[in-house]
């Protein structure tokens, strides 16, 4: 757990350093500033969070990350929702496996399982809704995706692939497969290290097709407990 | 008319992106325009982050009076059916 506690922390301090720095190229006003946690106070908490966040990495402690998990958790309150969507919700949940794992040791192989069930089914669930999607399965839905995508658009790899749906095809056939195989590796040990090379580099291409930064570093952060479990069951 | 389009991914994007990702978070008031387009603290929200959008653009040099439609496109049978979610106005 030690590698995922250092990770969580890593990716928590640059979701906070994305916070503090948001607020300062605000220029007009907040947004969101008519909701009851707003303008010093939120930069506070921010701040609170990077810091602990950064403390977190050299030292680990049950009080910093209750108080990491509720700055995370009040971020959400703040936006009306995840300000990320899925990388959000790992992050909550692998900060509850930590503090789980620290406030009781006898329990920390099941904090562990829990991160790694959390991930297995979250990839599942995700391949068998693409696999049950029509436009999934004929790959138009990834070319929609890319075409509204919110990332720098656009760029030559992005044209490229929409110019040839085949291929798009295959690599919507490929993220829906491995999606739904990667509980596999559960069963099979020797597999996982495929499994989650291929998730790094999933969460690379999220990142480079559609900006998606932040899940890379949360999911980066669950996968060490992968380790950890099969290193326990060898 | 120029395309505004979220800000370049540069490789310091992969660990923090904070403008792209308030792209995300300006998701949540949208879908709660969808289901109430009469939520003013979501109208105020998508007013104010569309302003602050346009006066941080790259691309957009002029100033004044603006207009601006956020539509809900929904794709039924290759089809796109738009539906206006929210129209607003204000000055740079």
């Amino acid at each position: 757990m030690n590698w995922v506690e250092t990770l969580i922390a890593w990716a928590v301090s640059l979701q906070a350093l994305e916070q503090i720095l948001l607020q300062r190229r605000l220029h007009d006003g907040d947004p969101w500033q008519t909701t009851w946690m707003s303008g010093p106070l939120f930069s506070a908490t921010q701040w609170l969070r990077f810091f602990v966040a950064i403390a977190c990495l050299v030292y680990s402690w049950l009080p910093a990350f209750l108080i990491l998990f509720l700055t995370t958790y009040l971020v959400s309150v703040r936006y009306r929702g995840t300000f990320n969507g899925g990388s959000d919700t790992v992050t909550l949940h692998v900060l509850g496996a930590v503090i789980v794992a620290q406030a009781f040791p006898q329990f920390k192989s099941e904090a562990q399982f829990y991160i790694v069930l959390f991930v297995a089914l979250s990839y599942f669930v995700a391949g068998l809704a693409k696999l049950l999607t029509p436009v999934w399965r004929d790959g138009s839905a990834l070319t929609q995706f890319l075409l509204f995508s919110n990332a720098a658009f656009p760029n030559r790899f992005t044209e490229s692939v929409r110019r040839n749906p085949n291929r798009v095809r295959k690599w919507a056939w490929f993220v829906t497969l491995w999606e739904c195989l990667f509980p596999i590796g559960l069963l099979l040990p020797s597999t996982m290290g495929v499994f989650l090379s291929v998730g790094v580099l999933f969460h690379l291409l999220n990142f480079y097709f559609f900006g998606l930064n932040r899940f890379f570093w949360a999911w980066l952060a669950a996968y060490p407990a992968f380790f950890g479990m099969i290193s326990q069951r060898f | 008319m120029p395309v505004l389009t979220p800000p370049r991914l540069r490789w310091h994007s992969l660990f923090i992106n904070p403008e792209g990702n308030l792209y995300h978070a300006s998701c949540n008031a949208l879908e709660q325009l969808i289901f109430d387009p009469n939520d003013p603290e979501a109208r105020q929200i998508i007013h104010r982050t569309v302003r602050h959008f346009l006066l941080t653009h790259r691309r957009l040099e002029a100033r004044g009076a603006y207009q601006f439609k956020i539509s809900l496109v929904q794709l039924h049978d290759d089809k796109a059916v738009e539906e206006d979610v929210l129209t607003g106005e204000g000055d740079l």
